[in-house]
């Protein structure tokens, strides 16, 4: 029975881990390229910027939120990893048929440090105890959409050569602190991050394949 | 007594007012189309394509697949009609907030109801029919829509690079160019003539279609590429023919920018054909409709060309 609890916990904690990282998926591209210098991502934040937005928020509150921003839709660039690849290791060029499903979606992604907390479920994603209501501007004008899409082509692959398919987009990140108060004390903080998914765009590129 | 029975008979008259200010108001169904170009290669029987709208209602039967008896394409004045079938009708997970009512996306996955192997569908103007059971229809304007049946197997041409530049129109980014690199798998030499794209309204400006040596950056802009003081996106030279030589077992790397010469000015997702000449005469490569960029068709920037339809109740 002790091992049926406990192999039930090892999903329930597992699957709260497989949530979480749909929640901040944005975390995984790369290359990101800001409009503004100076502008960058909750985590990279230094110790000593996150105490200095703290020490912005001077005010203390009987009961809920008090927040800092420090960047509101700041729009950014990134490269997403690849979404298909075929490999010609061999001497001579192949053709094949390529085949492929794209994930079509523009989302609101989130990201929280701190002692600040996120829901993440099937319907309903975002901060809790309603963060993102306290925040003072608006990042609500985005349809979220999910929607597979297929495309077929016939592809020719030279020897030591790759195919992939690679994604690039653009985003608008906003980010910040918050304070949560109860009764005056102050009992959660950290950082809070939005990312917006605005854009996408796809090519099929060859690369060579590096000979070790 | 008497003053008792007033008394209960008001308070009785109060209980139904409060309860009527509660009853919600039964709002009419407002659906908002933002419409844009089609433009699909189906290469495959179990290809279905989506049609998306913004509706102010998720629980009326107009988007229940079982209230509904047909559903087609229809051109602009009902000349052509295109008989459809419903895969799915779904809803999306968030809202979006227009003129401060929120609305919810709905997305039909629709197949064409006929099946062969070379038929093209091109309509300027086209309309979603959708007949209800109680003999309700609604029309909706969605755009352009092109789309053209093809399974042939080319064995000449491959492609092994194909992407896209993009530039922005009032907000709203656009193909402006294609750069793509095709691959002579034949034994004999071929001549590229032009390229066409799947739209009536967005074409492929062949006067500039040309061989280049290095791959554009996604934001370069066409008159850098093509090494000119302008590029006008309103000019038309689709007739122009060009001759490329693409040499046997060779490859080449081309770029083709686009002519905008319609109303809807954008574009994300289409397919195209390279016509070209081999030994025995003509021939196409047709390269599917591939996501060069992908996005909401429902933003801020395109608010000034939705359409919104309010049915009565």
């Amino acid at each position: 029975m002790k091992k049926i609890v406990i192999g039930l916990m090892l999903v329930f904690i597992s699957s709260l881990f497989i949530q979480e990282s749909q929640g901040n998926e944005y975390l995984t591209y790369k290359d990101f390229v800001f409009e503004h210098g100076g502008a960058k991502l909750l985590e990279n934040y230094s110790n000593y910027e996150y105490e200095k937005y703290y020490d912005k928020i001077d005010k203390k509150r009987f009961w809920g939120w008090r927040t800092y921003t420090r960047m509101e839709n700041e729009e950014v660039s990134y490269v997403k990893d690849t979404l298909f690849v075929i490999v010609n290791e061999g001497t001579t060029p192949i053709t094949q048929n390529l085949e492929f499903k794209s994930n079509e979606y523009v989302k609101k992604q989130y990201n929280v440090t701190g002692s600040l907390g996120m829901k993440v479920s099937a319907t309903d994603e975002g901060f809790k105890l309603g963060l993102e209501e306290q925040l003072k501007f608006s990042i609500t004008t985005t349809v979220y959409q999910e929607k597979d899409e297929e495309f077929e082509i016939k592809v020719y692959i030279d020897p030591m050569t790759k195919l992939t398919v690679e994604v690039r987009g653009d985003g608008k990140v906003s980010n910040g602190v918050a304070k949560y108060f109860r009764f005056f004390k102050n009992v959660k903080k950290g950082g809070w991050e939005i990312f917006v998914v605005t854009t996408e765009y796809y090519s099929l590129r060859k690369e060579q394949i590096d000979e070790v | 007594m008497k003053s008792k029975t007033i008394f209960g008979l008001l308070a009785f008259l109060l209980v139904i007012f409060i309860s009527l200010l509660f009853i919600p108001d039964d709002k009419p169904l407002k659906i908002i189309s933002s419409p844009k170009i089609y433009s699909i290669l189906r290469s495959s029987e179990l290809e279905a394509f989506k049609i998306e709208f913004l509706v102010n209602k998720n629980d009326t039967y107009h988007f229940n697949k079982e209230y509904i008896s047909s559903v087609s394409l229809n051109s602009e004045l009902d000349e052509e009609i295109i008989s459809l079938t419903i895969n799915d009708i779904s809803f999306g997970n968030g809202t979006y907030t227009y003129a401060n009512e929120e609305y919810y996306l709905v997305e039909f996955k629709l197949k064409i109801g006929f099946n062969t192997d070379d038929y093209l569908i091109d309509f300027n103007k086209t309309y979603l029919s959708i007949e209800y059971n109680n003999s309700e229809e609604l029309k909706l304007f969605i755009g352009e829509f092109n789309y053209v049946f093809n399974d042939d197997i080319n064995n000449e041409i491959s492609v092994s690079n194909l992407s896209s530049t993009v530039f922005e129109i009032d907000g709203i980014n656009t193909v402006s160019g294609i750069y793509i690199e095709l691959n002579n798998i034949s034994n004999e030499n071929l001549i590229i003539n032009r390229f066409s794209l799947g739209s009536n309204t967005i074409e492929f400006n062949n006067y500039f279609l040309s061989e280049i040596y290095v791959e554009p950056d996604l934001f370069t802009e066409v008159k850098e590429i093509l090494l000119v003081d302008e590029y006008n996106y309103k000019s038309s030279s689709n007739i122009i023919e060009q001759t490329i030589l693409l040499r046997e077992n060779q490859s080449i790397t081309l770029y083709v920018p686009l002519n905008y010469i319609g109303d809807i000015d954008y574009i994300h997702r289409f397919y195209f054909e390279i016509e070209y000449e081999n030994n025995l005469g003509k021939n196409s490569l047709i390269i599917d409709d591939f996501p060069y960029i992908s996005t909401s068709n429902f933003q801020e920037n395109l608010e000034d060309e939705y359409i919104i339809y309010e049915i009565p109740n």
